[in-house]
């Protein structure tokens, strides 16, 4: 992923070819962080077209401080939280099935999975999770962002993020136990 | 329960860095179709804010050269090629002529009247002894509706003079004839001995008719006064000089014009509607907390169970935030709407049966009715703003400016026409307000384009 500072110019000059080139480069990345927030392939698609376009937008704002990688990603988290926001459908349980702190900590985040190098099987997993769980746990765990943060971003408060981070991993671990059963069943 | 640490210890991989390693990196090739889609709607983006700061000036100039060839080729193409008449005959269309039945063909005494009877002696009188008679293929014009008679014309007879001894009845009928004569040419298209050709028209237009010398004296080059009314629009670029820098901008005006025309001047005036925009220049600087760096944190270990004389640690990564001011620009659009109020006066260099040539001069007045100033993108996650500058500079709510306008016009039908209109605009005061190098100042050129009718002017054309 080698884009060199005039392909960034000709963007920001509106130039095609040079759109395009950037997109080819970005594209298989970006769509695998847009398919971890989505449901399915056709609307990781969709957010993947409009994110790159406020990309084009405003890649004239991109400064050079960081990696070009590092800030598109952040312009398609963004519009990724911003599309499900829209859609409405984050889970808000900050009243209800409260979590205990001490449950956390006692939580086991060692599981064994017998087909870790399926990924499909894993990403199949995270789409099935709830869609409040899902954004939480993947702020969390791929874009290393913090329960302060998250709170801020989906305008949740931290004992929130904290809880559906909580249910998302015993969610996943418990699919993931149930696919081990399964499979030494068989 | 009641345990401090989170338990990872025992055989298996860590959920997080499960699916860390697993999809973290994980990449998916995106169908054709989403940039296809996202081609199509950059350019129908770009199309709906489209930028003449995008297309090279070079290619703006050829553009401009091209269209005033063609428009150039295509007046030559077009242009009558006709002569000046310099007779009453030669002018008259076939279809309005008719050929006098024998039974028409007269035989005229003339009257012994001295020819100062009928205005100003003009014509040389014939030979008194001549005794003229009306050709048999002489062509006589179909009578039109009265009132068509050239304001600019005076009509004047002399009568051949005659020896002879008239006889009353004969008298008579030359009178009569005389009277139709008149009528006849009175009712023939004052533009026929007035039109404005290139070539030099003669002022003085003799002919015989019915043994009459008629003789026509055109005054002055002058039409029937007539008001006319043109819709057009025009695409116009605007140049601003401000510290030895040029900036460009491009207006769109929807224009609705009256003209009031006499002789060859004509007064215009009209209402025009303007539509523009620039770029709105924000600076903003915030502050946002990143990530600078991370740790491990040991949160367990167990003893390898291959090799119990190691331990095995589990770790954790913590990310290390830093509070980073950045400084970013944002550019938007901003759209302005004026109407504008033009006062010319026009002067027609040139005129045939279908083309009209002018220029016109004069000041105007533009008014900026509504402004919208669009916000900066503001998209700072994980961060705050600590200022925003405006840098975009101010439009004044009037502004003066002197127009010269070139006047293409094209009658297609009698009263409907297409009119081409480029022209300059000197601001004698600017449209923005001063910045830090001063007033800009301000011109523009563009080109008026619309369709125009003509009330009540008799055009040549059938």
């Amino acid at each position: 992923m080698v884009i060199d500072e005039q392909i960034v110019k000709d963007c920001i000059a509106g130039k095609r070819q040079a759109q395009k080139l950037l997109f080819e480069t970005f594209a298989p990345v970006m769509l695998g962080v847009c398919m971890r927030y989505c449901h399915d392939r056709d609307e990781a698609e969709d957010i993947l077209q409009e994110a790159f376009i406020k990309v084009f937008q405003n890649i004239h704002s991109f400064r050079g401080e960081g990696s070009l990688a590092g800030w598109i990603k952040r312009v398609i988290v963004n519009h990724a939280i911003n599309y499900i926001n829209k859609r409405n459908k984050i889970a808000r349980h900050e009243k209800i099935d409260e979590i205990k702190e001490t449950e956390i900590l006692d939580f086991n985040e060692t599981v064994e999975f017998p087909d870790e190098y399926n990924p499909a099987l894993l990403l199949k997993l995270i789409q099935d999770l709830p869609e409040g769980y899902r954004t939480v746990f993947n702020l969390h765990i791929f874009e290393d962002y913090g329960h302060k943060e998250i709170a801020h971003i989906l305008g949740i408060t931290e004992n929130t993020s904290k809880t559906q981070l909580f249910k998302a991993r015993r969610w996943l671990k418990n699919k993931i136990e149930e696919t081990r059963i399964k499979k030494n069943s068989k | 329960m009641g345990q401090s640490t989170n338990n990872n210890s025992g055989p298996g991989k860590n959920l997080d860095e499960l699916f860390r390693d697993a999809i973290g990196r994980q990449e998916f090739s995106p169908s054709p179709k989403v940039w296809k889609n996202l081609n199509w709607k950059l350019l129908i983006r770009e199309l709906a804010h489209f930028n003449f700061t995008n297309v090279p000036g070079l290619a703006l100039v050829s553009a401009t050269a091209g269209l005033l060839i063609i428009a150039s080729m295509t007046f030559w193409a077009l242009r009558p090629n006709s002569s000046p008449s310099t007779s009453a005959t030669t002018e008259v269309p076939a279809s309005s002529v008719v050929k006098p039945s024998i039974q028409q063909i007269i035989s005229v005494k003339p009257e012994t009247k001295p020819p100062s009877m009928a205005g100003k002696q003009v014509a040389k009188p014939l030979s008194e002894t001549k005794r003229l008679t009306a050709s048999n293929n002489t062509p006589v014009r179909k009578p039109a509706p009265a009132g068509l008679i050239a304001a600019n014309t005076r009509i004047e007879n002399t009568l051949t003079l005659s020896s002879e001894p008239k006889s009353p009845g004969i008298t008579d009928q030359a009178v009569t004839t005389k009277r139709e004569s008149v009528a006849t040419i009175q009712a023939m298209d004052p533009l026929e001995f007035s039109s404005f050709d290139f070539t030099p028209s003669v002022d003085t237009i003799s002919f015989v008719r019915s043994g009459e010398v008629f003789k026509y004296v055109r005054e002055n080059a002058a039409v029937a006064s007539f008001f006319s009314a043109n819709f057009g629009i025009a695409p116009e670029m605007e140049l601003y000089r401000s510290g030895g820098s040029t900036t460009r901008e491009f207006n769109y005006w929807a224009n609705a014009e009256f003209a009031y025309h006499f002789s060859r001047f004509s007064i215009h005036t009209g209402l025009g509607l303007g539509y523009t925009y620039d770029e709105g220049i924000y600076r903003m600087q915030y502050r946002s907390n990143d990530s600078v760096s991370f740790y491990k944190e040991v949160v367990g270990y167990y003893t390898d169970p291959a090799d119990p004389s190691k331990i095995i640690y589990i770790t954790r990564n913590h990310s290390i935030y830093d509070s980073v001011t950045h400084i970013a620009d944002d550019r938007t659009r901003n759209r302005y709407t004026y109407l504008q109020v033009p006062l010319l006066l026009g002067y027609t260099v040139f005129e045939s049966q279908k083309f009209c040539l002018g220029i016109e001069a004069g000041p105007a007045i533009s008014f900026l009715i509504s402004d919208k100033k669009a916000l900066p993108y503001i998209d700072i996650p994980n961060g705050r703003l600590i200022q925003l500058q405006d840098n975009t500079p101010s439009k004044q709510f009037t502004n003066w400016q002197l127009w010269v306008k070139l006047s293409i016009e094209y009658q297609f039908t009698r009263n409907w026409g297409i009119v081409v209109k480029p022209y300059y605009k000197y601001f004698l005061t600017s449209p923005s307000q001063s910045g830090e190098n001063g007033s800009p100042s301000a011109q523009a050129f563009g080109v008026d384009v619309g369709i125009q009718y003509l009330f009540g002017r008799k055009s040549h054309q059938k």
